[in-house]
């Protein structure tokens, strides 16, 4: 069994890596902290239980497969091919901050919005990008404010759903 | 009527506030994609850092029965966490195996150091007619048979009974405990064990027909 400060300097060097990347990709705070423990938790227990090589591979490995059942679960996505692709579960989370960090929320929205169907992108361009209210959207585009309110609502639930599921 | 003073002097609250005046979904998730600057709360580090470390150092005494018998048996595709009936039995069987050992120990070692008083009253109590039962029940019955003979013939011829008793009873006595008050005696009598006891005598119940 691994020394009690082993464990110690894996949590110091990991639990915020991958809350952060947890973060990132769920845009949700609690949700992300509940992955990370639960992260952590599996780690301990499966220590407990046999002996583990890479301690560290093993506790990326298990966050993988947290996020896929997260994923699941969420958005009924029964494979995740992208995750799949990633073997080291490790570095693709470390690229990821990366690349998160040096982007702004423009660049990150544009990435994403080809995937949304038209009506929704444009909505969320005009809202998002060209900062206009809910009302001066409907003027624009004319139609009412109901049609801009639930339209927006349904492409910010598949912004988010896009988000959390490319890699 | 309602006290209209209340409603006049209360201050406005979210519910009041215009529409267009709260945040949306839009906006938060804009701010989202904006704050780079996300960290996990420090309490909330602190105490999952505490709580892994603890969990990691000290298990509790059924996590490490169980871990202990799965890691002895190499069972891992037995998962004790996900299978309640197979923990309950688990559990309940360390437990009775446990309480009973235990019991065994500490009331055997107990009926080994009788005093003399209790031996003499086995001894009465053998010697009072009733030594038919104890005799049946007993695995050396010829041993306890002679002694209790030999007692009952040197009463007859007159001795006295202190001294007799004394020497006899020290034989007696054990043979007659440990017969009649052994491990299963325990177990039935002390311990979460009547059925492990009731198995057992059905068993030999079984075998002996």
């Amino acid at each position: 069994m691994l020394p009690p400060s082993e464990i110690e300097a894996i949590y110091n060097n990991h639990s915020e890596k991958l809350y952060r990347f947890f973060y990132f990709k769920i845009r949700d705070q609690q949700e992300a902290e509940d992955l990370t423990s639960d992260t952590f938790h599996l780690l301990i227990k499966k220590l407990k239980q046999v002996e583990i090589e890479n301690p560290i591979n093993f506790l990326y490995g298990i966050a993988k497969n947290l996020f896929k059942v997260y994923l699941r679960e969420k958005y009924q996505i029964k494979t995740c091919p992208f995750l799949e692709e990633f073997h080291d579960f490790q570095k693709y989370t470390e690229e990821y901050l990366e690349k998160e960090n040096s982007q702004t929320s423009e660049e990150l929205l544009l990435k994403y919005l080809p995937q949304l169907p038209e009506k929704q992108k444009e909505i969320i361009e005009l809202r998002l990008i060209q900062k206009l209210t809910p009302t001066e959207i409907g003027e624009k585009i004319n139609k009412d404010l109901n049609y801009v309110r639930t339209t927006q609502k349904r492409a910010v639930k598949n912004l988010r759903r896009i988000i959390t599921c490319t890699p | 009527m309602y006290p209209l003073k209340h409603l006049k002097d209360r201050k406005p609250n979210n519910m009041f506030k215009k529409r267009s005046d709260q945040k949306d979904e839009a906006c938060k998730l804009l701010e989202n994609l904006d704050n780079k600057n996300i960290y996990m709360d420090k309490e909330f580090s602190k105490k999952l850092k505490s709580d892994i470390l603890s969990q990691y150092e000290h298990e509790n005494v059924f996590m490490y029965l169980i871990n202990f018998v799965k890691r002895s048996l190499s069972m891992p595709s037995l998962k004790f966490n996900k299978l309640p009936v197979i923990s309950a039995s688990t559990i309940s069987l360390i437990l009775i195996s446990f309480y009973g050992l235990i019991t065994y120990f500490v009331l055997n070692n107990y009926h080994n150091n009788l005093s003399q008083n209790d031996k003499n009253e086995v001894l009465s109590k053998i010697l009072q007619n009733n030594s038919g039962s104890v005799l049946k029940s007993s695995k050396n019955p010829s041993e306890l048979f002679s002694v209790s003979q030999a007692v009952a013939a040197e009463l007859s011829n007159g001795e006295t009974r202190d001294e007799t008793a004394t020497d006899a009873s020290s034989t007696i006595a054990p043979i007659y405990y440990n017969d009649n008050y052994n491990f299963f005696h325990y177990t039935s009598t002390y311990t979460l064990g009547p059925a492990a006891a009731s198995l057992w005598r059905f068993g030999k119940f079984l075998f002996s027909n």
